[in-house]
């Protein structure tokens, strides 16, 4: 099994992270500087210590993540990581220019010697607010510019394009991906949709900021459709996200924990956006369900059902075993508790030289 | 929108030869691989004059059907036509637009089998075309799969590669707004079809 860390770049500053949009009257320019400096910092960590893959993705609007535009990050990561793969989990591609997303995941495969690992996704609620895309056109959106991304990657004459959606009239990108035929693909996996479309079309899935079991069942329905279509995704296909914080001792490891400020979900912190998406069916068959994705739980419980990774690395460990043995996940990605300072990079640290070794076993 | 196709028949050398017609203004031929009208050539007879022809049949090689039908639209006093060939019938519209180059004004190719139809002498001949060509693949077809696109590209002199998102092999019936859109903006705009003419203003 490998790790991923999962940096959001979060804001360092003081800032409400229960409102969407949040205003910019409390920031400031120098916490933004430091924020990105320390993400750049624990991501630096991360590549030091071992981890397989750092993480960065797209969102607004928020202090939760000041990259709105995650190539940008990667950009940066190809010159600060020089070992591990850069996974951009991802770009929101219903709302871009698929060419564009094309042109700048090959940038990133080229700048970084071939270590991309493309994510693809849909995004939460809120992100169809931000450029304005009716969020009912979602998951066919999603499915075209994916197609058509892929099309930019792999052919070798100029092409133009007429979906229902987009319209190209010519298509050459340069530079091109380094791995062949394209760098790998990822998409959220979490609904019964998503993981079928993802299986007839051989894509990897991954799992953000939902639970074990709902995993556990979306990744059967994944593999089933996916052997009904002749292949067996290997354990590498899958991806699951999970806070983390490793210490020297469990004690130390929740106390710190405790420091962060509760989380609300991006989706839940503006209710007319989140009731006026829920109504367009963006959530598709398993709307009651996915709601609970990011219901809030007691500390104990998320533990349990495998939302957070917490405590020494011996309990670290036995949790991340819990998660490979009841998921079949080849990827963890771990979502760093970012404002701890020196903590933060002592975890990963930990994470690095007393987990991942033997979690790599598993 | 939609328009009534008329059956009518054409004297020529080799026998009368049957077509669907509809609609005013300057010609498309549609050669393809039925003679009834899709509703993409509906949509286009909406504003132009459409011909749709019967495919040509197995004893008589594309090369002469498409003799046979340049005969056939001089007989029908046709000097300036675009041409259509869709499928199996775009090998017969490749050899029409090289025997005819001053008479048509442009090709546009759906889903075309003419690399890997039984005419085996035209690929020699693409070098020659002196007319604008559009080639279309639906991204779902395996009859004539988006893979092949790129050898009309590099085989003809003047050629425009464009892929039909969720198209089968028969693009007039699964897209057909897009398929008649697309044809008549290259029929009329030819190679400065590539630049956009649409409008992105939100508000004046």
């Amino acid at each position: 099994m490998k790790a991923s860390l999962f940096c959001t770049a979060r804001y360092m500053g003081p800032a409400r992270s229960d409102i969407w949009p949040l205003a910019g009257d409390v920031y400031s320019a120098d916490v933004a500087q430091r924020s990105m400096e320390t993400t750049l910092d624990q991501f630096r960590c991360a590549d030091e210590f071992g981890f397989d893959w750092v993480t960065t993705a797209e969102h607004h609007y928020s202090a939760f993540s000041l990259t709105p535009n995650p190539m940008v990050m990667a950009g940066a990561l190809t010159q600060v990581v020089k070992r591990a793969k850069i996974a951009v989990l991802g770009p929101t591609i219903p709302i871009l220019n698929p060419v564009r997303v094309a042109e700048e995941f090959a940038m990133l495969d080229v700048m970084s010697g071939g270590r991309l690992v493309a994510g693809m996704l849909r995004g939460t609620a809120n992100e169809y607010v931000t450029y304005n895309i009716n969020p009912s056109e979602s998951r066919e959106r999603f499915a075209e510019a994916l197609h058509l991304i892929r099309r930019a990657w792999i052919e070798p004459q100029p092409f133009g394009w007429l979906g229902r959606y987009y319209q190209y009239r010519t298509i050459s990108i340069w530079p091109r991906p380094v791995q062949k035929p394209h760098p790998p693909i990822y998409m959220s996996g979490s609904s019964p949709e998503a993981g079928e479309f993802a299986a007839k079309n051989r894509i990897g899935i991954g799992f953000a900021f939902t639970t074990v079991p709902m995993a556990q069942k979306a990744v059967r329905h994944y593999r089933a459709v996916a052997n009904a279509d002749g292949w067996d995704p290997p354990p590498d296909q899958v991806i699951y996200r999970a806070m983390f914080h490793v210490a020297e001792s469990d004690e130390q490891a929740f106390a710190d924990l405790s420091a962060l400020p509760p989380r609300v979900a991006l989706t839940d912190q503006n209710a007319a956006i989140s009731e006026a998406v829920r109504d367009t069916g963006y959530y598709g068959v398993q709307v009651a369900e996915q709601s609970q994705r990011n219901a809030r739980r007691e500390l104990a419980d998320r533990i349990e059902l495998g939302q957070v990774v917490v405590g020494s690395p011996e309990t670290a460990l036995a949790q991340v075993r819990r998660i490979r043995d009841e998921l079949g996940a080849g990827i963890l990605d771990l979502v760093v508790g970012a404002q701890l300072g020196d903590k933060t990079l002592r975890s990963i640290e930990l994470f690095g030289t007393k987990v991942l070794p033997r979690m790599r076993e598993l | 929108m939609s328009a009534e196709f008329a059956a009518r028949r054409v004297a020529t050398e080799g026998g009368a030869l049957a077509y669907a017609e509809a609609g005013k203004g300057e010609a498309i031929i549609v050669i393809g691989d039925s003679a009834t009208p899709a509703p993409a050539h509906a949509l286009l007879a909406t504003d132009r004059r459409v011909i749709v022809l019967a495919p040509c049949d197995a004893e008589t090689t594309p090369q002469s059907y498409a003799r046979r039908i340049a005969t056939a639209l001089e007989t029908m006093g046709l000097a300036r036509f675009d041409v259509m060939g869709q499928g199996a019938g775009s090998e017969a519209a490749l050899w029409l637009g090289l025997a005819r180059p001053a008479a048509t004004g442009a090709i546009v190719l759906a889903a075309p089998t003419a690399l890997t139809g039984r005419d085996m002498g035209l690929e020699g001949r693409l070098g020659d075309m002196k007319r604008p060509v559009l080639a279309l693949f639906g991204t779902n077809d395996r009859t004539a799969p988006p893979e092949e696109g790129g050898r009309y590209r590099t085989l003809l002199p003047d050629c425009h590669l464009m892929f039909v998102y969720e198209s089968g092999h028969d693009i007039a019936a699964d897209r057909p707004e897009a398929l008649a859109f697309i044809a008549r903006e290259f029929f009329e705009r030819r190679d400065l079809f590539l630049v956009s003419r649409a409008s992105g203003l939100a508000f004046p």
